[in-house]
């Protein structure tokens, strides 16, 4: 019984510190944040587990987290209400005009949007961004102005 | 501040290139600053010690004579091992006992003992462990605890010379 309480326990803190963290914060992986997450993999193994390191429990946590994801799909398909938890896209460069307070609030700068418009699109002026946008899974999408693309 | 007005042109919601919903994002970009805000709040407090180990949680008590006292920690973690230093006070030489009782027992398992005592023997459902004050007329007893329990325990210690006392343990999942 407890295994599956603590898995659910543990995917709903996980789930809320991510919200907490924001989307960008994990989404270009750099070598830091990459150890960072294993450290916190670590981290949610211990109160995942407890001192319990037979197969059986191992299979119930696995089961009980695969299955909590898929019924949380699953009912943010049916409500758009629990789909709204997830966000929409956000645009944050309009016409060669960065949204500043949009950046802040999304702790976005304007160093951060250029790289994603040279290694994206290899657009090296903001000018010639027509948008950059703020996508659901904390990437930057950044659309060229026509002329920028020839 | 400027740039928290939400009339402002820049929260308008676009509806190209993407449908947005700015209401949305500025509740989401809100909810991210009272989490960081709680977050800090939690780091604060852990660093105090209401999560166990800290002067918030360090705790001493004794009887009204003094003779009896304890220290312990006001919080615990589930399954996590913990430190109880009693001390009784008596005439030199004298054989002493203390008893624990049943909810200290259960709140948690006792992995060592210091110094190994005599013979202990159950008490009810508690446990009677014998001491022997040294020439000073003191007698000290280190508990290592492991936690087993989850939740608020009150915790009752009798010594053989009449004096009790009663910890309160609160233990973390």
């Amino acid at each position: 019984m407890d295994s599956v309480l603590r898995a659910a326990v543990m995917y709903f803190v996980v789930w809320v510190l991510f919200k907490v963290a924001g989307r960008r914060s994990l989404a270009d992986l750099t070598a830091f944040d990459f150890v960072l997450l294993l450290i916190i993999g670590e981290a949610t193994q211990q109160a995942l587990l407890g001192d319990d390191f037979s197969v059986t429990n191992a299979v119930l946590i696995i089961s009980t987290l695969i299955a909590m994801d898929v019924v949380f799909s699953y009912a943010k398909q049916r409500s758009p209400a629990l789909a709204k938890l997830d966000g929409g896209p956000t645009i944050v460069v309009e016409n060669g005009q960065p949204l500043k307070a949009r950046m802040r609030q999304a702790r976005l700068t304007e160093a951060d949007i250029m790289e994603a418009a040279r290694s994206n699109q290899a657009v090296v002026d903001m000018a010639d961004i027509q948008y950059a946008i703020i996508e659901r899974n904390g990437t930057l999408s950044i659309i060229p102005r026509p002329q920028a693309q020839q | 501040m400027h740039d928290n007005d939400e009339q402002t042109p820049e929260y308008a919601s676009r509806r190209e290139p993407v449908e947005e919903d700015i209401a949305l994002q500025l509740g989401t970009w809100r909810f991210e600053r009272i989490g960081l805000a709680v977050l800090l709040l939690l780091i604060l407090l852990a660093l105090l010690g209401l999560f166990s180990k800290g002067p918030l949680s360090n705790a001493n008590a004794s009887s009204s004579d003094g003779q009896l006292s304890v220290e312990y920690q006001r919080f615990s973690r589930n399954d996590t091992e913990e430190q109880l230093h009693i001390t009784l006070r008596a005439a030199p030489g004298q054989q002493l006992a203390v008893v624990l009782d049943p909810a200290l027992l259960q709140a948690a398992n006792i992995e060592a003992m210091h110094p190994l005592p005599g013979p202990s023997r159950s008490q009810g459902q508690g446990l009677s462990i014998p001491m022997l004050a040294d020439p000073q007329g003191v007698a000290a007893l280190y508990l290592t605890l492991r936690t087993q329990g989850i939740g608020l325990f009150r915790c009752h210690l009798q010594a053989s010379t009449g004096q009790a006392l009663t910890i309160n343990k609160f233990i973390y999942p």
